[in-house]
């Protein structure tokens, strides 16, 4: 049979997989054939099969009594869902906290209610320049209108002077 | 819909039956599923975390799980396969959230588990000393096992505590069933470093 030779570094990687069984049929044959020639592959073997073993001294825990009316009672007393939310943004809050952010915390606040502040006033300043200038136009126009109201009586006057002058000197023109 | 049942594999597994038989309104189901898998999840994720009375919680918190999403359950897999890959996400979650501060190795003997033991042994009149070599020996396996990284401890607790077949392992874990033979390989070789040099120094 043609099989191919494996050397103990090779052998020493398939063993692990091998004590579980899981290795394919061809490379079982050349683990078990390597092994039956090699002391040192032997003595992985059974190293890797000591320790292996040996966590079964870490035994089972039984669980606490009463774990399935323990279990009820906490499907009766879950809350809400926005209660839920409110804790963990709580918690967020906390861990934050925790992790000494609050001078941070801090400045981001006070940017935002400097910020909020400014823009009202931005706000309020580009509204108050908006009504002066639609509030000027307005008087601008009136005012005008104004103006030349009072001129057209003096116009008038103007005219109807020149025309008695007109009149009075119409003799001495004629003559 | 009934094509579909009879195509899918996942329903002639008993498990996935009484969920189903939950999700129809049995409460007595959910019960016998929780009576199944409660104490093993509690010993998986025990292991994992480290610490028993977080390991009740989370346990808790599981079959929470379970229980929200029972009316939108589909089966897509065995239900052991489903259940432990919660159990996988809320351990590894919890390791997230408390970092370092889960893991305690010192908690073992003011447990249970020695008084367990004690029961286990009492009848063969096990001799004190070789009482005490066997916590010690408990002791190095908790270390050793607690050393590995997250991923090779969850593959050895799964293999060696839960005997899942490679295939189960790689489907809980979602990776390649070649990368659970790589996990599994380096994982007993740093078990065998510690617990054959520590073990050699205590007889």
């Amino acid at each position: 049979m043609g099989v191919i030779k494996m050397n103990c570094t090779e052998i020493k990687k398939l063993i692990p997989v091998y004590l579980d069984g899981e290795l394919g049929q061809e490379e079982t044959l050349l683990v078990k054939e390597h092994i039956a020639s090699c002391a040192a592959c032997q003595k992985e073997l059974h190293a890797l099969e000591r320790s292996w073993k040996m966590l079964g001294e870490w035994k089972n825990i039984d669980p606490a009594p009463g774990y399935v009316s323990r279990f009820w009672t906490k499907v009766s007393i879950q809350r809400p869902w926005h209660e839920e939310a409110a804790q963990k943004v709580g918690e967020a809050l906390d861990r934050l906290r925790r992790r000494r952010l609050a001078p941070v915390y801090v400045a981001v606040c006070v940017l935002l209610i400097t910020g909020v502040f400014s823009l009202r006033n931005y706000w309020q300043m580009r509204e108050g320049q908006d009504l002066a200038a639609s509030l000027n136009q307005e008087e601008l126009d009136m005012a005008k209108d104004v103006e030349l109201a009072e001129n057209f009586d003096i116009i008038q006057e103007m005219d109807f002077l020149e025309d008695l002058e007109v009149i009075e000197n119409w003799g001495s023109l004629e003559t | 819909m009934l094509f579909q049942d009879k195509t899918n594999p996942y329903l002639f597994d008993p498990d996935v039956h009484l969920m189903l038989e939950f999700q129809g309104g049995d409460k007595a189901s959910f019960e016998a599923l929780m009576h199944k898998y409660y104490p093993r999840l509690l010993n998986f994720i025990h292991r994992f975390v480290g610490q028993r009375e977080i390991a009740e919680d989370l346990t808790q918190e599981v079959f929470m799980k379970v229980y929200q999403a029972v009316s939108a359950y589909r089966p897509q897999s065995k239900f052991q396969t489903w259940i432990y890959t919660i159990a996988k996400n809320i351990s590894l979650n919890e390791l997230r959230r408390n970092r370092g501060s889960v893991v305690s190795l010192d908690e073992p003997f003011s447990s249970q588990e020695g008084e367990l033991k004690r029961d286990v042994e009492d009848p063969s009149g096990v001799r004190p000393d070789e009482d005490l070599l066997r916590q010690e020996t408990m002791r190095a396996v908790r270390q050793a096992i607690h050393a590995l990284p997250e991923n090779q401890r969850m593959a050895v607790i799964l293999r060696r505590y839960e005997q899942f077949s490679y295939e189960e392992i790689a489907q809980t874990m979602r990776v390649s069933v070649e990368a659970v033979k790589s996990l599994l390989s380096r994982a007993k070789e740093n078990l065998k470093e510690k617990l054959i040099k520590n073990t050699e120094t205590f007889s």
